[in-house]
């Protein structure tokens, strides 16, 4: 009898388990509730996204903040993002950077967007730069996904000429989305000199014995513009190898030590199969710009005092307007020898190695080219200031021995730069500094030079 | 440490040091530290510097974190290469001699 009015052990074993659940359960609800009142309110669905999705990328937040949208877009489930005629950064900076900026924009505010299709059906120029900061955008959203129930797909169609889609594959958004089953063969890789790197991990304290990351970047990066050389019987000499390493170290130490961020990347391209063999290489870093690096200085500063005459200059010509800002004659200065916003006195030579890597690809193209009607053509892009290469103005040494490159006729500083090639992109801004660089390399089918 | 070939002889080998390429100041330093210049310098020691042909480039950061400190403490260049020799090949000398004269610039001396 008295087995039936006691509980077993294997009765409580089972109610404690029940009671155990019953506890889970209403603490979960409990959390559910508390978290409801957290994500409640106008900014409730970005608090929740950022709650469920550990990786929110500050590259295209930077990015979506230098949108000039007037109006939201409209939120729909496909995002279109057509590529213009051309997209280069070096030709058409205004209307690539519009297309990268607001596909920022709108993958942030349109939360119901599950497909993005990349349309490059129209395109018929591109440059590596624009490709590749557009492609970063759409690397950053895919890392983002990982973290999320639903998630985004990319699509895309492919532009007509084969060259680009060629392109698109090799270094575009296929390689960097890993599309693997539209990579190139094998075959048709071999003919391409394709050059990858990037840096946007925290810093890693250097060892004495080791190269660092930096380092073997330069190297590598060296090697691959030779092996570009070397395949239309040409090479770099011993001391065009030690300032091209130079420069490309002080662009690196650039974007690593003023941008805020440690997030650099270096690309390079030559394809071997069509007609013209266009050697390109991108350098960009998300960060602050070299206006902002200037105009972070104190006023006291030996860097600040630098350039001080000259913003002095322009405001008493009264040269400042919309078309010609502070910023833009900021960074146009920042480019000229010996001034760099590291500088701590008249000995120090930072600042050289911006407009000197441009004008040793220069060199290389004019030493290079047998054919003089096509170009070497580069840029720099920081911020809205476009600043634009073709030869035409060349870096010369002023009366005060310094290298100067002004832009205008009278390489003077003083005086305004030719707004063709020095301009402002008005409410278009990029939150870092991009450099294009696309020179061609006889084809083999000329006579090879020994 | 560096091998000791005479009583008073250190040897500095670059490839010990990673390479091809030498960018930075933090990694001169580093080097600096561990091959104890600072000690090398008050001692009757001479530095040997070994170069490698294949080397690509020293800029002149990486060079001024590994001997700032030991050609300010020379006080003058020829002091300097009086206890640093450097066997290396004709390019690097050019960058060396420039090294040189920055770093005496930043101890505050005008050449």
């Amino acid at each position: 009898m008295s087995c039936n009015l006691q509980m077993g052990n294997k009765d409580k074993k089972y109610r404690d388990r029940l009671i155990e659940s019953i506890r889970k359960k209403r603490y979960e609800y409990t959390l559910e509730r508390d978290q409801n009142k957290i994500f409640s309110g106008p900014r409730g669905l970005d608090k929740r996204r950022e709650y469920y999705s550990p990786y929110n990328s500050h590259q295209v937040n930077m990015l979506k903040e230098c949108h000039s949208r007037l109006f939201e877009p409209v939120k729909r489930k496909t995002l279109n993002i057509d590529i213009p005629k051309q997209f280069s950064i070096v030709h058409n900076p205004g209307e690539t950077l519009d297309v990268i900026i607001n596909f920022a924009y709108d993958i942030r505010v349109s939360t119901q967007t599950r497909i993005v299709k990349f349309n490059h059906k129209i395109m018929e120029e591109v440059d590596l730069a624009a490709e590749s900061v557009l492609d970063r955008v759409a690397v950053e959203i895919q890392k983002e996904q990982k973290y999320k129930k639903k998630k985004v797909n990319f699509k895309g169609t492919y532009p007509d000429k084969e060259e680009l889609r060629r392109f698109i594959k090799a270094v575009g958004i296929i390689k960097h989305l890993e599309v693997e089953h539209e990579y190139l063969s094998k075959s048709e890789e071999s003919k391409l000199r394709i050059f990858r790197a990037k840096n946007n991990t925290s810093y890693h304290a250097p060892k004495y014995n080791t190269s660092d990351y930096k380092e073997i970047v330069v190297k590598h990066f060296v090697d691959h513009i030779n092996n570009c050389l070397l395949d239309h019987d040409r090479e770099l000499t011993d001391i065009a190898v030690g300032r091209l390493c130079d420069y490309t170290g002080e662009i690196i130490d650039n974007a690593e030590e003023h941008s805020g961020i440690m997030d650099w990347s270096i690309f390079g391209y030559l394809d071997n199969i069509h007609d013209v063999h266009m050697c390109e290489i991108c350098i960009f870093n998300f960060g602050k710009t070299i206006y902002d690096t200037f105009n972070d200085l104190s006023v006291s500063s030996f860097a600040y005092q630098s350039v001080k005459p000259y913003i002095d200059e322009h405001k008493s010509r009264g040269y400042f307007g919309q078309q010609w800002k502070i910023e833009d004659l900021l960074t146009l200065i920042a480019l000229q020898g010996h001034i760099s916003s590291k500088n701590i006195g008249p000995h120090d030579d930072r600042g050289q190695g911006t407009v000197k890597i441009i004008e040793f690809f220069q060199k290389i193209y004019e030493e290079c080219s047998i054919e003089k009607e096509s170009k070497a053509h580069m840029a720099i892009l920081s911020g809205s200031t476009h600043i634009y290469f073709d030869g035409k103005y060349k870096m010369c040494v002023d009366a005060t021995g310094r290298e100067v490159i002004a832009f205008n006729d009278s390489n003077n500083l003083r005086e305004k730069p030719d707004k063709n090639y020095v301009r402002n992109l008005g409410k278009l801004r990029f939150p870092g500094t991009i450099i294009a660089i696309h020179f061609p390399l006889p084809s083999t089918q000329i006579k090879k030079v020994s | 440490m560096g091998k000791e070939e005479k009583k008073n002889m250190i040897t500095i080998d670059f490839s010990s040091l990673g390479g091809p390429v030498y960018i930075g100041r933090p990694r001169g330093k580093l080097a600096r530290e561990q091959y104890k210049l600072d000690i090398i310098d008050k001692g009757n020691f001479i530095v040997k510097v070994i170069i490698p042909d294949n080397t690509y480039t020293i800029n002149s950061s990486y060079f001024l974190g590994l001997f700032g400190d030991s050609v300010r403490f020379a006080g003058s260049r020829e002091a300097f290469i009086e206890k640093y020799i450097f066997q290396c090949s004709d390019r690097f000398r050019e960058e060396i001699e420039k090294s040189i004269i920055k770093a005496l610039y930043e101890g505050g001396k005008i050449i």
